[in-house]
């Protein structure tokens, strides 16, 4: 008893202790953790991408699953039940949309071979010389170097090069994803099992960590499986809602490979902050190369994703991602920029929920370290 | 390993250890059914329910003198005695006062159950070797959107407990102004 009285004065009188040196090595681990991750990452990268699928899947299809438990369906047929709807549509997908994808994306990747930028350059110059005389000197640009049709055409030729190898590697991608046996095994196992088994696994690791810091852990494992739950499903929601959005008005518009545009939309979407911005480059590229007229192409493909951008950030984000993930904008830049640089678009992907989860931990874990009293 | 031997005269190899651990893992669950079952928040539970319950409880051991939570920290959820003695206290000017000594079947802390991370309003200390069964916020909350019938149930079962906690400090509460008067 007095030993208990002792304890709980000292710790009520402990003055707040923040060490420079206790932070310095938190930075350093983050920086070498980091360091490592970068070095491993082309060794490991396979086995990486089929845990972030399998945990995005896992995370999606959940709540499904849950649902199916609460009418008293066993989970295992439960998760069964749900692999055989995905694997059905997975069937019509393939059948159906994969193949004008495929060919949507070649064709694409041949016009863009076949399509002189620099006629349509000039066509568009004149066009806009004859409306407008004196644009050139009202967008602050050099009338000399307005007529010169080198440099930029150059400049376009060499982004009409780079789309074109995107889109083949792209439609590669897509045409082979389903050979790609390794994934295709190992992301629907891997999900089955998280799925079936993650939450007596979770209990079990848990049921291992010292009485001490138990309560805690619990509470913190439940704050980040919120925070990844909600971001992960959210996203997955949004950019399905703007890539279908993308797709229906781009078709309304009449604008060619609208199916390929509105899944790049939505995917791109997945990637925070330079995602829609990146979906201007192959949406206006199209719009210029094949849409006649040039002009009102491009007026109704910038109207169009600037309304789908407007209802995302205006409606989806606020409701899907805010509520989950409240990340500051800069921070944001930063982390994005730094996932791409250290492993590429999944980098840019998972950098998001990787921060909020690490934001999460780190600020509550040192809450939680004074109000439980372990320092 | 021992060899046994059946009616017709065969004989088969038995792993007696393994036996011995699923015994005393039945035995176990069968001992923390029937210790449950005496609670008035598990009682007389259908078994699809128990089954669902079961894979949301947290074992945990304490050694004695150890401490389970401390007055004022977060609260997460509340503990069922199977084993040992739980002293209740809080500190009140700078001195321990005990408010309960609890045994077997007996349950503290489900005021946390109810408001998320509210600061615990005593201290429990394990007064000897103890066994508890913890169950906690977030399971409650998953057992609402899992098992809503079942949710409900717990949920009904938390507020009787709580008012009658309320009804029986309001009549201290009494018997200590007349005491005044």
């Amino acid at each position: 008893m007095s030993d208990l009285k002792t304890d709980m004065a000292t710790v009520a009188q402990q003055p707040v202790v923040r060490p420079i040196w206790r932070r310095l090595i938190v930075l350093l681990f983050s920086l070498l953790a980091a360091y490592l991750f970068f070095k491993a990452y082309n060794l490991i990268s396979d086995i990486v991408t089929a845990v972030v699928i399998s945990v995005v899947l896992t995370y999606v299809i959940r709540p499904l699953m849950l649902a199916l438990e609460r009418q008293y369906i066993p989970r295992v047929a439960s998760i069964l039940g749900i692999f055989a709807i995905i694997t059905g549509l997975l069937i019509l997908l393939i059948t159906f949309i994969v193949p004008i994808l495929v060919d949507e994306i070649q064709g694409l990747a041949m016009n863009l071979q076949q399509i002189d930028i620099s006629t349509q350059l000039s066509k568009l110059r004149v066009w806009l010389d004859s409306k407008y005389s004196g644009l050139s000197t009202i967008i602050g640009i050099d009338p000399e170097l307005w007529k010169q049709e080198g440099p930029t055409a150059e400049l376009l030729n060499q982004l009409k090069g780079y789309m074109s190898n995107v889109l083949e590697t792209s439609g590669n991608i897509l045409s082979g994803a389903f050979n790609f046996v390794a994934l295709a095994i190992v992301v629907p196992f891997l999900t089955f099992f998280m799925l079936r088994d993650g939450d007596s696994f979770a209990k079990r690791i848990i049921e291992k960590v010292p009485n001490r810091y138990f309560e805690m852990t619990l509470s913190l494992t439940h704050k980040v499986d919120n925070t990844m739950g909600d971001y992960l499903r959210g996203i997955f929601i949004e950019s399905l809602i703007v890539g279908g959005l993308s797709w229906i008005f781009f078709q309304i518009m009449g604008l060619k490979f609208a199916l390929v545009l509105g899944v790049v939309a939505g995917l791109l979407n997945m990637i925070q902050f330079f995602g829609p911005m990146l979906t201007y480059i192959p949406v206006l590229l199209v719009t210029a190369l094949t849409y006649q007229p040039v002009w009102a192409g491009i007026f109704w493909a910038i109207v169009i994703n600037l309304s789908v951008q407007a209802l995302d950030n205006i409606v989806l984000k606020p409701v899907v991602i805010s509520r989950s993930v409240n990340v500051h904008p800069v921070a944001v830049l930063l982390t994005v920029l730094v996932g791409g640089k250290l492993a590429g678009a999944l980098g840019m992907f998972i950098a998001v929920p990787v921060y909020a989860i690490a934001h999460t931990v780190i600020l509550d874990l040192y809450s939680h370290l004074k109000a439980y009293r372990v320092i | 390993m021992a060899t046994e031997v059946n009616e017709k005269g065969s004989t088969r190899v038995v792993n007696t250890e393994w036996l011995q651990m699923s015994d005393d893992s039945k035995r176990s669950r069968k001992e923390t059914h029937r210790i449950l079952e005496n609670t008035p928040f598990f009682t007389e539970l259908p078994k699809a329910d128990w089954r669902q319950l079961e894979t949301l409880f947290h074992h945990r051991q304490f050694e004695t003198n150890e401490t389970i939570f401390y007055e004022g920290t977060p609260g997460l959820g509340m503990y069922v005695i199977l084993d040992g003695k739980v002293r209740i206290l809080s500190n009140k000017n700078g001195r321990d006062v005990e408010y309960a000594l609890l045994e077997q079947g007996d349950f503290f802390g489900e005021l946390s159950l109810v408001e998320e991370e509210h600061p615990r309003s005593a201290t429990a200390v394990a007064v000897s070797p103890t066994r508890l069964i913890g169950f906690f916020r977030p399971q409650l909350l998953s057992l609402l959107h899992t098992r809503p019938k079942l949710g409900v149930v717990l949920m009904e079962r938390l507020a009787r407990s709580i008012a009658k906690r309320l009804r029986e400090s309001n009549k201290l509460l009494e018997q200590h102004e007349r005491l005044e008067d």
